[in-house]
């Protein structure tokens, strides 16, 4: 077992409602580490109260079964979402959620990639996402919301 | 200097700081959660849900970094408490109402908590520091999201702006309580936090007024009223028993259940 192996398993678990984004990706794996065989994964959350904590750890668990492995989420950092890599922007823009801004400006729209859109609420279909609208071709959309 | 390990005195004094802030957020959860379909827009039914998971989510932390600390364990914070030992204010327990009612509390109680969470970020603790960083990352839009709504109600007609107003005004009358720190607690002194705690209530003033002032609105110089009784001390309106009845039943029906 290397660390190597342990970060390419960590990247078939995906966020539970953005099936192509996998948690390396979404920047939540803090750190990987193995003592004697047994694996301790720590993981930020990125909403406090996200209710897909629990249900992320058991995925974790099952893509490093059979190594034992201890998940811990931890605040040390916090999670911001400057944490997210390039992929997994491109990844959230395939799935049709425009990436966060890391500074103020535009949100361009997923769908038809105009600059003429507005916030419409922060608070969107669950604690990570915002929903837009977009001026140009008339569709709401949902954003990552920029902490 | 930021410690990760602190004496026998601090952890105490410090549970005994985080506690009712940790309430606050719970009971404002389980609030919140009472408006589950309510909310006067589908818009606004996200939103509430949204921040009602964030306020739970912000209990769950801190009364693990409590428990971490020593003694109960984050659940039997929540579960084993009689009503008599929380320690969230009077305002947070308020059932619900008008939705202005809701708009103002919430107002009134994110602009507190925003102050609240800058003092405690004066204590050099790191799990604390780094809890307090990631739940101000979170309620940075609560806090926007209920002034736009004061904005909304305001700028929004005769029936809604009165509402809003009335809804304002009454408020006012349940935060003795908000500002209370326990006098004897040597946490406040331990961490230098005395002065910082006796200014909340004069910089929430201020930062109300602000608000008034932006929206046109009249001010008048208010002072804050003494509680009459204090959720501090364990003092909760009668509204809070079916609360903390229901809120604790699954718990008494199957004590060893898992969560």
């Amino acid at each position: 077992m290397s660390t190597d192996e342990i970060w390419d398993r960590l990247k078939t678990v995906a966020d539970p409602e953005i099936p192509n984004l996998s948690i390396v990706d979404l920047g939540m794996v803090d750190r990987v580490e193995i003592d004697q065989g047994h694996v301790k994964v720590d993981l930020m959350p990125t909403f406090v109260g996200c209710p897909a904590l629990h249900w992320i750890e058991q995925k974790v668990e099952e893509a490093l079964a059979p190594y034992p492995t201890t998940v811990k989420f931890v605040y040390r950092t916090p999670w911001t979402t400057e944490r997210l890599t390039a992929r997994g922007r491109e990844r959230l823009l395939e799935w049709g959620v425009a990436p966060p801004l890391n500074q103020p400006g535009p949100v361009t729209c997923p769908l038809c990639g105009s600059q003429k859109t507005h916030l419409n609420s922060a608070f969107g279909p669950s604690l990570c996402r915002a929903i837009y609208y977009c001026d140009e071709c008339q569709q709401p959309f949902e954003a990552m919301k920029a902490i | 200097m930021i410690v990760e390990i602190l004496t026998d005195a601090e952890r105490v004094a410090l549970q005994r700081i985080l506690i009712p802030v940790a309430d606050d957020e719970w009971i404002l959860g389980h609030r919140g959660s009472e408006w589950l379909g309510l909310a006067p827009d589908l818009e606004e039914d996200l939103a509430l849900s949204s921040i009602t998971q964030d306020n739970l989510g912000h209990a769950q932390l801190l009364y693990d970094i409590v428990a971490d600390l020593g003694g109960y364990s984050a659940d039997q914070w929540v579960y084993a408490r009689s009503p008599s030992e929380w320690k969230h204010c009077q305002l947070v327990e308020m059932s619900r109402q008008d939705w202005a009612d809701l708009v103002a509390g919430r107002f009134v109680y994110e602009t507190f908590d925003e102050m609240r969470l800058q003092m405690l970020n004066l204590i050099a603790y790191q799990p604390l520091q780094a809890a307090v960083t990631k739940i101000r990352q979170e309620k940075m839009y609560h806090l926007q999201h209920f002034e736009s709504w004061v904005d909304t109600l305001v700028l929004g007609g005769q029936s809604a702006r009165q509402r809003i107003l009335e809804a304002l005004t009454d408020v006012y009358a349940q935060i003795g309580d908000m500002f209370v720190w326990e006098e004897t607690n040597p946490g406040l002194d331990l961490w230098h936090l005395n002065e910082t705690a006796r200014g909340l209530p004069q910089k929430w003033v201020t930062r109300l007024q602000g608000k008034y002032e932006s929206l046109g609105l009249p001010w008048h110089t208010r002072v804050i009223p003494q509680a009459e009784s204090n959720g501090r001390l364990g003092q909760h309106a009668e509204s809070f028993f079916p609360l903390w009845k229901e809120m604790t039943s699954v718990r008494e029906i199957a004590p060893l259940s898992g969560w």
